[in-house]
């Protein structure tokens, strides 16, 4: 399912915990090399493995811009006929939890995901299934609206507030 | 002035499943719906006196 994905050159920001300061990053795709550091005995919840098998799941990480080697997110999305399914997003086990190095990556993912679903014309539109205590915590945050059942949407207006406050370069 | 990055405390997002077919089929009929209405949305006729 990557033939005919355009995936441009992103700069966005996350914000370290402790001193506010800001740092470019890029989404980029996971690949094989990743592979090791995506581990559950690297600390990471889910099996990230899995997701990079999956033919029809596609594997993005976070990286600070110049520290590319380091990831600090991961997300699996899945392109259907009309818009991205999001099926998994992880924060980094160093930015997880009260001591957690940086803000702002589960945000960014997200932003990222309505980006693409923009630049292959599905108008922003992302969606997702959430646990029930968290649909209310997804209106907030995300601005998505509940669709029924647990599945959640994200739709052109939320996704362009979510595109605007990450995406400083953004083309939309 | 610095622009504040707020978390979204989300560290995970995890669907217990995938989206059923039917799930998937009634969002593209919203997902059509919406994009019909925002075609045939009626020109008001303040608006249409004002261009004409």
């Amino acid at each position: 399912m990557w033939a005919g994905f355009r995936i441009d050159k992103l700069t966005n920001s996350i914000e370290r915990a402790v001193t506010g300061e800001r740092f470019q990053t890029k989404v980029l795709p996971v690949t094989e090399k990743d592979g090791g550091k995506i581990t559950k005995t690297k600390g990471w919840h889910f099996n990230w493995k899995l997701e990079l098998n999956n033919p029809e799941r596609l594997v993005f990480k976070i990286v600070i811009a110049g520290e590319a080697a380091v990831i600090q997110g991961l997300m699996s999305l899945e392109l259907k006929s009309d818009h991205f399914f999001v099926h998994l997003i992880e924060s980094a086990p160093c930015n997880k939890g009260k001591s957690k190095m940086y803000v702002g990556v589960p945000g960014n993912l997200v932003a990222f995901a309505c980006q693409i679903s923009f630049q292959n014309r599905f108008e922003g539109n992302v969606s997702f299934i959430s646990k029930t205590k968290l649909i209310n915590h997804y209106i907030q945050s995300l601005g998505a609206m509940h669709f029924g059942g647990g599945v959640m949407i994200i739709e052109t207006r939320a996704a362009l507030k979510l595109i605007h406050r990450y995406f400083k370069d953004h083309s939309l | 002035m610095k622009k504040q990055i707020t978390d979204l405390n989300i560290h995970v997002i995890r669907g217990k499943r995938s989206l059923t077919n039917k799930e998937e089929q009634a969002i593209s009929a919203y997902l059509r719906s919406k994009k019909s209405k925002k075609k045939t949305t009626p020109v008001s006729k303040k608006s249409a006196g004002k261009s004409a």
